[in-house]
């Protein structure tokens, strides 16, 4: 049986009028985002978890060298898969029971993270083909959902972001049709060539008035909120992801249907997300900067193949 | 306090009349908890209390506990009331209030919030809940609840401040849902 | 592969529009009156959309069994079909498309918002969308379509809901993009409601610079109120012929 979560009229009423005197039950501001936080793993490449306030995702990279699609010979392949399973909360249910709500919310969520990475090309799939027509890179970023506070948008595109970023494939030789790929201890593993970061922003919409003035009327003072958790995603009338990269791009827009908006409301959400975008890129950026620098100490690379000789 | 896990068995006092909480079960005079916990015994009045104090996260409906529910729906003459989000939801009469006739019954409509005794628990049927006190049938302070905000709390903490008249209190929780 | 020009330095797009013009828009109401309670046909240039409406019934064809309805507005059920012929590239797609399941939820979370919901409780209402050519345009014309038929079954709406395409050649906007166009251009497809400046739904998928969203959106704008005065117009002449009949 689908169910849902039974939100009562007690919480519904508290939550919109709080908003409506511009507080949230977290004690942020409107378009005020959670801390987001960031770890990536120390030991291998290409695995993070994010998580932002209790919401929870792990992204995994991989890559294995396969035969590129037929019909685009020069390309690499890129995947995301994004399985939403009750791991992370039992409103969602493992396998797709089509036509039910919570498998919508699961389409449009592996849509628009499709979308936001992959479309936007943030990978540089040419760079992934080995030899065109016949061997190529195959990256695949696998999202595991841990726990469900609301946004699951915004949290997956930072993890699948910070996880291709952190990934690093063993670097390889083409010797006419053979391909010799070298151990970690060889040589140094190369990154992907990431061409920017998309990072996905996702507004919701609340109306302090009935459907008929939001419609109709002139007031335009529909209330917009950024990053909602669990109970304000429930209970939102609507929500727009924009995807958007440092170099102020707009990568993707989606507003399906919901709650009617101003337009110009729209554009300032979007003028919110570009001023926001800096300092996320930025944190990313830190992360990996300093984990590529734990890991690049010459001291001790050099004394790891030392004592492998020795033995 | 000591701690118990399910498997172990201690005998109750015998002549006085011992009342059972959560997580126990009994034959005869012998006693085994269900879960792993504290056991806590406690004496009220002319009966003890023995319940065992477990951090369990899934409410269970039992007989008499006081609950908050939201309403998911009605059929019949019963309202459906959900107890836990994802849990089979519970049955309240349309006439489980006190004084309630076919004229003169409270309307309650999807998502209110109610604030009820569990009356009955039995494997092979639904929950059922009343809005009385069922040694008066008087009103209790049972009933609609309006306005306020519901706070999602542990079933422990919940438990604590049930059975803690001085407990602080930072939000007014009337019971555990 | 030569390079199209697709926006001449005259100011002339691939099929000799203006940057702001829209594509000939034809549509017609109440196309199937014996199949359904409401249908329409929309054509935007080459792209042509049936849209068949049945309801508000008690219970949908389409629902998945189990589906209950819902006493707060009825429960939308919308199928897309679109042909392999319909298309440039017959591509046979498969049933689970994701990009037209997208579609389809977004479409009908856009109608949920507009039609009268307290009038339709515990209610079905089954949409059908035929795509018999489509070249470019595809949520636009859905939405068109479906805005047309559902007034054709007479179901109450706040108001319409009209959709365009919108595209950015280098620094130029160009309204209702064909399929040359979208192919290699990014573009911004915008619902707006009624004559405001409302917009209901607005989907891009592709790169586009940020300052220039504004003038998109703008263009965007009028070319949906130029829409919903055409659709407005044969809505009125499909309501005047009904009353001479009768």
């Amino acid at each position: 049986m689908v169910r849902d979560y039974d939100i009562s009229n007690n919480e519904k009423q508290f939550v919109l009028a709080a908003l409506e005197q511009n507080i949230r039950l977290d004690g942020r501001k409107l378009l005020q985002m959670r801390d987001v936080h960031i770890s990536v793993s120390r030991d291998e490449y290409g695995y993070a978890e994010v998580s932002l306030g209790k919401t929870k995702v792990a992204c995994r990279v991989t890559a294995e060298i396969t035969k590129p699609y037929e019909d685009r010979p020069f390309d690499g392949i890129f995947q995301i898969s994004t399985d939403i399973s009750p791991i992370c909360s039992p409103f969602f249910e493992s396998g797709l029971t089509t036509g039910s709500k919570q498998s919508n919310d699961e389409i449009l969520i592996s849509r628009l993270i499709e979308k936001a990475v992959r479309r936007s090309g943030a990978l540089d799939l040419e760079s992934l083909c080995i030899i065109a027509g016949s061997k190529c890179w195959a990256v695949r970023a696998d999202l595991q959902f841990l726990n469900y506070d609301g946004n699951f948008i915004d949290i997956s595109s930072i993890a699948v972001m910070v996880a291709l970023l952190h990934f690093r494939k063993p670097d390889m030789e083409i010797d006419g049709n053979n391909v010799i790929l070298f151990d970690e201890d060889q040589r140094n593993p190369v990154p992907l060539s990431i061409l920017h970061i998309p990072l996905c922003f996702t507004f919701q919409f609340y109306n302090p008035n009935d459907d008929e003035e939001n419609i109709k009327g002139n007031l335009n003072n529909e209330l917009i909120l950024l990053d909602a958790n669990l109970l304000e995603e429930r209970l939102s009338l609507g929500s727009m992801t924009l995807t958007i990269n440092k170099n102020k791009e707009l990568c993707q827009m989606v507003k399906c249907g919901g709650l009617n908006i101003d337009a110009s409301m729209i554009m300032n959400c979007c003028q919110h997300a570009s001023n926001l975008v800096d300092d996320l890129t930025r944190k990313i950026n830190d992360v990996i900067k300093k984990d590529s620098e734990l890991r690049k100490n010459p001291v001790e690379k050099e004394l790891q193949v030392v004592n492998q000789r020795e033995t | 306090m000591s701690i118990v896990i399910p498997g172990d068995q201690f005998t109750l006092e015998t002549g006085s009349e011992v009342v059972l909480g959560p997580n126990l079960q009994t034959s005869d005079s012998t006693a085994s908890p269900t879960t792993a916990g504290y056991l806590v015994q406690t004496q009220a009045g002319s009966s003890s209390l023995a319940y065992v104090e477990a951090d369990s996260k899934r409410y269970m409906p039992a007989a008499q506990d006081f609950v908050v529910g939201t309403i998911v729906g009605s059929f019949g003459e019963f309202y459906r009331v959900s107890l836990t989000n994802f849990s089979t939801p519970a049955v309240l009469g349309f006439y489980a209030f006190p004084n309630a006739s076919k004229k003169n019954r409270p309307r309650l409509k999807t998502g209110d919030l109610v604030y009820a005794r569990v009356a009955s628990v039995d494997p092979d049927l639904d929950v059922e809940l009343e809005c009385f006190d069922a040694t008066t049938g008087k009103e209790g302070g049972f009933g609609h609840l309006e306005g306020g905000f519901l706070f999602e709390v542990r079933l422990a903490y919940a438990r604590y401040l049930l059975r803690h008249q001085d407990a602080p209190t930072p939000y007014k929780t009337p019971s555990n849902v | 592969m030569s390079r199209l020009e697709l926006y001449s330095p005259e100011g002339l797009r691939v099929d000799g529009r203006r940057w702001n013009e829209l594509r000939r828009f034809e549509c017609q109401i109440n196309t199937h009156p014996n199949a359904a309670d409401g249908s329409s046909y929309v054509q935007q240039g080459n792209s042509k959309v049936l849209c068949l409406v049945k309801g508000p019934m008690e219970h949908g064809a389409n629902l998945a069994a189990g589906t209950k309805l819902d006493p707060n507005g009825p429960v939308l059920s919308l199928n897309i079909n679109y042909p392999p012929f319909a298309s440039n590239e017959r591509k046979k797609r498969p049933k689970n498309d994701r990009r037209l399941q997208e579609i389809s939820i977004i479409l009908k979370r856009c109608f949920m918002k507009t039609i009268v919901l307290k009038n339709y409780s515990r209610t079905a209402i089954d949409i059908n969308l035929t795509v018999l050519a489509m070249d470019g345009g595809l949520l636009a014309c859905f939405c068109n379509a479906i805005t047309l038929a559902l007034i054709d079954a007479g179901i109450s709406l706040y108001d319409y809901v009209s959709a365009v395409s919108v595209g950015l050649y280098d620094q130029t906007p160009l309204l209702d993009m064909n399929a040359l166009e979208e192919n290699d251009l990014s573009f911004v497809t915008i619902g707006v409601v009624g004559d405001s400046d409302k917009l209901n739904l607005t989907l891009c998928e592709d790169k586009l610079p940020l300052d220039k969203l504004e003038r998109l959106i703008s263009l965007g704008i009028e070319g949906c109120h130029r829409l919903k005065e055409l659709m407005d117009l044969q809505v009125r002449v499909a309501g005047g012929q009904l009353q001479e009949r009768q």
